[in-house]
């Protein structure tokens, strides 16, 4: 039972590419988590050098209430107000992966400077526990139809890897043979808590 | 109030765990394993004063045919060496059988678990202690070390991978650190008892860092064993300066004969991480001396000089022309 392997998806805001995943993964029965690693959530504004930003924290529906006020029929019509929706069913708020204090046996990364931030954290900071982390990335762009192509590329990725009765042992193997089928490049490590 | 209703809730409670006890010995499988969970985290936060007389009802337990509640058993050890680090010499002969058992899970969780005891067995021994239960515990740790020694050439990957990470700790428990910082070192361990001899501990750390610095650069090491020695060859370089030169020596020797098995992606990442290694390494001021020979390495790892001045550090910079 305990054996069930812990899965951490991540993305820069954990609005878009980790939730979708998250979605996907949930339904599924995976034990799963997901994260933003950027400073802050960062959303798209009505122009391109007016974001909306949140601290990570600030719950999707006050996020979803906020938008809302701002433009109705602009967040609508570009899917970030669905978006929301479909998170706040999810979970309460986006959350920063290097706040988290969880260990996870797999954490997938949806771009390869998310999949440096993660990595970054290990390298600054000790081990103390010695427990290994398998840390891979797959690159997405960060649009609504890229983010559901890639939720279906995780799901399978964390089906076979769920399926491995040894991963450790079988890891280089399966991204191998992983890369080979969704024909995207794929970077990975091991870190240590 | 509280305290007049805390000794019967305390007593509800060990007679909840006793009940679970007599459960956990009927029972098979996952619910034997979920009743020893429920007695693990009621004697480690509830009944920490009852440890020394139920420890033993989850320790019998090391030889259960269900892989789980053996793994259940190496968690328990390895709190119990972290929180109550008094009954380390009754746990560490435990989990010598664990690190050899059958089963390759229940070995790898054991393997990482003796990491962490092996460093809290060391700090219990610098303890005052008596000299008997020193010699005992210090024998068990010799045995410990040996038998994850021989797993550095097992067949499974994983285990290749705890085994590393347990040497790693091995080599920095016993070699001397001059500053501070460095956490548990050589010169920490008592030299007072007979059985102990500080240069012979120092000889061993320097074997096995070798045989870590020949295994990181073998042709057939595969890209996660790679990474995993590449991290642990550079955290004993960061904490013990002694293996600084030859660490960045090892690290330049991989960039230029990378194992020929490694997929074009495989080394994309296995560069990548030495890169970022390589930057965590710059910054540390114990790496202030071979600043120019890791500047030339950012330099051959395909780094342009801008992006060098970048993580490098103005006032380091300028120390290669002194």
């Amino acid at each position: 039972m305990d054996d069930i392997l812990y899965f951490a998806i991540a993305c820069s805001s954990n609005m878009n590419r980790s939730m979708e995943a998250h979605a996907f993964l949930v339904k599924k029965g995976f034990k799963v988590k997901s994260f933003g690693t950027g400073e802050k959530v960062k959303l798209p504004g009505t122009s391109a050098d007016k974001p909306n930003c949140y601290e990570f924290g600030v719950p999707y529906d006050d996020i979803y209430k906020d938008l809302l006020e701002k433009d109705k029929a602009y967040y609508t019509q570009n899917g970030l107000l669905h978006m929301l929706d479909r998170n706040r069913r999810i979970k309460p708020c986006p959350e920063r992966f290097q706040a988290s204090t969880e260990r996870f046996d797999v954490i997938i990364t949806c771009e390869e400077r998310v999949y440096d931030q993660v990595t970054e954290w290990f390298v600054s900071r000790r081990s103390t526990s010695n427990q290994p982390v398998h840390i891979v990335n797959i690159d997405i762009q960060d649009n609504h139809e890229e983010a559901t192509l890639g939720a279906f590329l995780i799901t399978d990725l964390v089906t076979k890897m769920s399926q491995s009765e040894d991963l450790d042992n079988d890891i280089d193997e399966l991204l191998h043979d992983f890369e080979a089928e969704c024909r995207r490049p794929i970077l990975n490590s091991i870190m240590f808590y | 109030m509280s305290n007049k209703y805390q000794p019967t809730s305390k007593a509800f409670a060990e007679k909840q765990l006793i009940q679970w006890i007599n459960e956990a010995g009927m029972s098979e499988g996952n619910k034997k394993a979920g009743l020893l969970r429920k007695i693990i985290e009621v004697l480690m936060h509830q009944l920490s004063s009852l440890i020394p007389l139920y420890m033993e009802n989850v320790l019998k337990f090391v030889n259960d045919k269900t892989t789980e509640v053996r793994k259940i058993v190496v968690g328990f050890i390895e709190q119990l060496s972290t929180k109550h680090p008094e009954n380390i010499p009754i746990i560490i002969s435990q989990l010598q059988l664990l690190v050899i058992d059958s089963v390759i899970a229940v070995q790898k969780k054991a393997i990482q678990a003796a990491s962490v005891v092996y460093k809290n067995a060391i700090i219990w021994i610098c303890k005052d202690n008596s000299e008997d239960a020193v010699k005992l515990v210090w024998d068990h740790i010799s045995k410990l070390k040996l038998l994850v020694l021989n797993l550095i050439d097992s067949e499974n990957e994983g285990i290749r991978t705890h085994a590393i990470k347990f040497l790693e700790e091995v080599v920095l428990v016993q070699t001397p650190c001059a500053e501070g910082n460095g956490g548990l070192n050589l010169d920490d361990i008592p030299s007072s008892y007979s059985f102990v001899d500080r240069q012979a501990l120092e000889e061993e750390a320097e074997h096995i860092f070798k045989l870590l610095q020949k295994f990181h650069n073998s042709q057939h090491i595969s890209s996660v064993n790679l990474m995993t020695c590449m991290t642990s060859l550079i955290s004993i370089s960061k904490l013990r300066p002694k293996y600084l030169v030859r660490v960045v020596q090892a690290l330049g020797d991989l960039h230029t004969t990378l194992p020929p098995t490694l997929s074009q992606s495989q080394v994309n990442s296995v560069r990548k991480h030495l890169k970022m290694q390589l930057i965590n390494l710059v910054r540390q001021t114990t790496s202030n001396e071979i600043i120019p020979q890791l500047m030339q390495l950012l330099s051959d790892i395909g780094m342009t000089q801008q992006e060098i001045n970048k993580v490098v550090p103005k006032e380091k910079r300028n120390k290669r022309f002194f």
